[in-house]
C-alpha cells in the first residue's frame, strides 16, 4: 500500500476537491477504457464512469489501503459495470448462448491469417459486437490481464464457464474481423 | 474430416486457448504443433486467435470526454453550486479580480462557508440520510442548516452594502435568482414542517441554502470586479 494513496485518500475525505480531481485524473482513462469495452457503448461507459466516481466519493470513508486506490477503484468499476450489465441484460448468460454452434466449429477452409496486429478501430469495433456475457469475460480476461480464477469471481461464474467465454468471444472476433478485413488485404499479408 | 490425423482439427480448437496460455503438457503440446505442421487450415486458426489475444492485450486506456469530470464536480457539488451558471449568465469572469476594502472582511465567511458546503454535501449523501429522522443525522442537519442561515445573514449584509455598485441588469438577474432560490427553500421547509425527519427534503433545505450563500458570494465578488468606470470592459 503506497503512502501517497492514503495521502490522497485523506485528503479527498476531508473535502479537498483538487486532490479528489488528481483521483479523478490518474484513474479516469482506465477506468473508461474498461468500461466501454465492457459495456460496448461510450455513452453507457460515460454515465458509468460519473457513478463510479460519486460512489468513490461516497465509499472513500471505508478506503482502508489494503489495496491500491487504483484497484479499489477498479473494483467500483467492475462492479458498477456489472450491475449495469444485469439490469440491461437480465439474463446476461442467454446472450452468449448463440454463439456455440457457428463458431465454436472445425476452422474453415484455408485462409491467410489476419494481420498479427490487428487495427486498434477495427478490434474495438469488434469487441463492442459481441454479446454482453463473452464480452465481459474476454475484456477482463484479454484486455485486463485477469486470470480465469478472477475473472470468474469477478463476474460471479466458474472457471470453467470463464475459459468457455472467453473461447467463444475469441472465435466470435475472429469472425467480425475477417468479415471486416476486404479480401484483397488479408490475402495480401 | 482428419479422422486420419492424430489429433483432429475439433480437438485442436478445444485445446487451442490452454495450448496459446501455455497450459498443455509437452505431450499435448507435441500433438497440436504436428496436427499444424500438416494440417492447411489450422495454422491460420492459431495465428488469427494469438493476434487477437496479443492485439487485446496492447489496447490502452481510452481518454474520457472532458465534459465528463465537469458532470462529476456538479454531482458531487465540488465546486459553489450555482457561480459558474450566474457567472456564465451575466458574462462575467473573475479574471483580475481586486476584492475592494470592505469585501475583505467576508474572506474569512467564505472560508467557513465552503466547509460548511462540504459538510452538507456529506451529511445530503451520507448512507444514514435515508433514516435522517434517527437521532444523530437530526441534529447534524440541524446544525449545517443553522450555520447555513448564519452565513446567508452575514453575506446578506455585505451583498446589500456591494448592490450599488452593480448595474441594473445584473442586480436584475441576481435578485430574480436569489427569489428562485428562497422559493426553494420556502419549499422545502414547508415540507419538514409536514415531516421533520425527511431526508430528501433536507437535503434539498441544504442545496437550496448552499446555493444562496454561493450566489450572495457571487454578488459580493461581483461588486469587486465592477469598479466604477470599468463595467464597459465587460462583454
Amino acid at each position: 500500500m503506497r503512502a501517497d494513496d492514503l495521502e490522497l485518500a485523506r485528503r479527498c475525505r476531508e473535502g479537498d476537491a483538487a486532490a479528489f480531481e488528481t483521483l479523478y485524473r490518474a484513474h479516469a482513462s482506465r477506468l473508461f477504457g474498461l468500461l466501454t469495452r465492457m459495456t460496448g457503448s461510450a455513452h453507457d461507459a460515460e454515465d458509468l464512469l460519473q457513478d463510479v466516481f460519486v460512489q468513490a466519493h461516497r465509499k472513500l470513508a471505508s478506503f482502508r489501503g489494503e489495496s491500491s486506490l487504483g484497484t479499489w477503484l477498479y473494483r467500483l468499476a467492475v462492479n458498477q459495470c456489472l450491475d449495469h450489465l444485469r439490469g440491461k441484460h437480465s439474463r446476461m448468460a442467454r446472450t452468449t448462448d448463440s454463439l456455440d454452434a457457428e463458431d465454436a466449429a472445425e476452422p474453415a477452409a484455408a485462409a491467410p491469417a489476419l494481420p498479427q496486429a490487428i487495427a486498434r478501430i477495427d478490434l474495438e469495433r469488434a469487441i463492442a459486437q459481441l454479446p454482453a456475457g463473452c464480452r465481459a469475460a474476454f475484456v477482463l480476461h484479454d484486455v485486463e490481464g485477469l486470470d480465469h480464477r478472477e475473472v470468474g469471481k469477478a463476474l460471479g461464474i466458474s472457471e470453467g464457464t470463464s475459459k468457455s467465454q472467453v473461447h467463444k468471444a475469441r472465435m466470435k472476433l475472429r469472425g467480425l474481423l475477417r468479415s471486416a478485413v476486404p479480401r484483397g488485404a488479408l490475402e495480401a499479408v | 474430416m482428419n479422422d486420419d490425423r492424430m489429433l483432429t482439427c475439433e480437438r485442436l480448437v478445444d485445446t487451442l486457448d490452454d495450448y496459446l496460455e501455455g497450459r498443455v503438457s509437452a505431450i499435448v503440446r507435441a500433438d497440436i504443433e504436428a496436427h499444424l505442421a500438416g494440417c492447411p487450415a489450422c495454422p491460420a486458426l492459431v495465428a488469427d486467435v494469438r493476434a487477437i489475444r496479443e492485439s487485446a492485450h496492447a489496447l490502452g486506456p481510452i481518454e474520457p470526454p472532458a465534459h465528463a469530470w465537469q458532470h462529476i464536480q456538479e454531482r458531487l457539488h465540488l465546486h459553489a453550486p450555482g457561480r459558474a451558471s450566474l457567472l456564465d449568465r451575466l458574462g462575467l469572469s473573475f479574471a483580475g479580480w481586486r476584492p475592494l476594502q470592505p469585501l475583505g472582511a467576508v474572506a474569512g465567511l467564505v472560508l467557513v462557508v465552503s466547509s460548511l458546503a462540504w459538510v452538507g454535501t456529506r451529511l445530503a449523501m451520507s448512507p444514514d440520510a435515508t433514516v435522517a429522522s434517527s437521532g444523530g443525522s437530526l441534529v447534524e442537519f440541524q446544525l449545517a442548516e443553522a450555520e447555513y442561515t448564519d452565513a446567508i445573514s452575514r453575506l446578506q449584509e455585505a451583498a446589500d452594502a456591494a448592490g450599488p455598485r452593480l448595474d441594473a441588469l445584473t442586480s436584475a438577474t441576481l435578485k430574480s435568482s436569489i427569489d428562485d432560490i428562497d422559493l426553494a427553500i420556502g419549499d422545502a421547509r414547508e415540507a419538514l414542517v409536514r415531516e421533520p425527519g425527511d431526508a430528501l427534503s433536507q437535503e434539498s433545505l441544504l442545496e437550496a441554502l448552499g446555493s444562496k450563500v454561493a450566489l450572495l458570494q457571487d454578488t459580493v465578488a461581483l461588486a469587486g470586479d465592477i469598479e466604477p468606470g470599468t463595467e464597459e470592459q465587460n462583454p
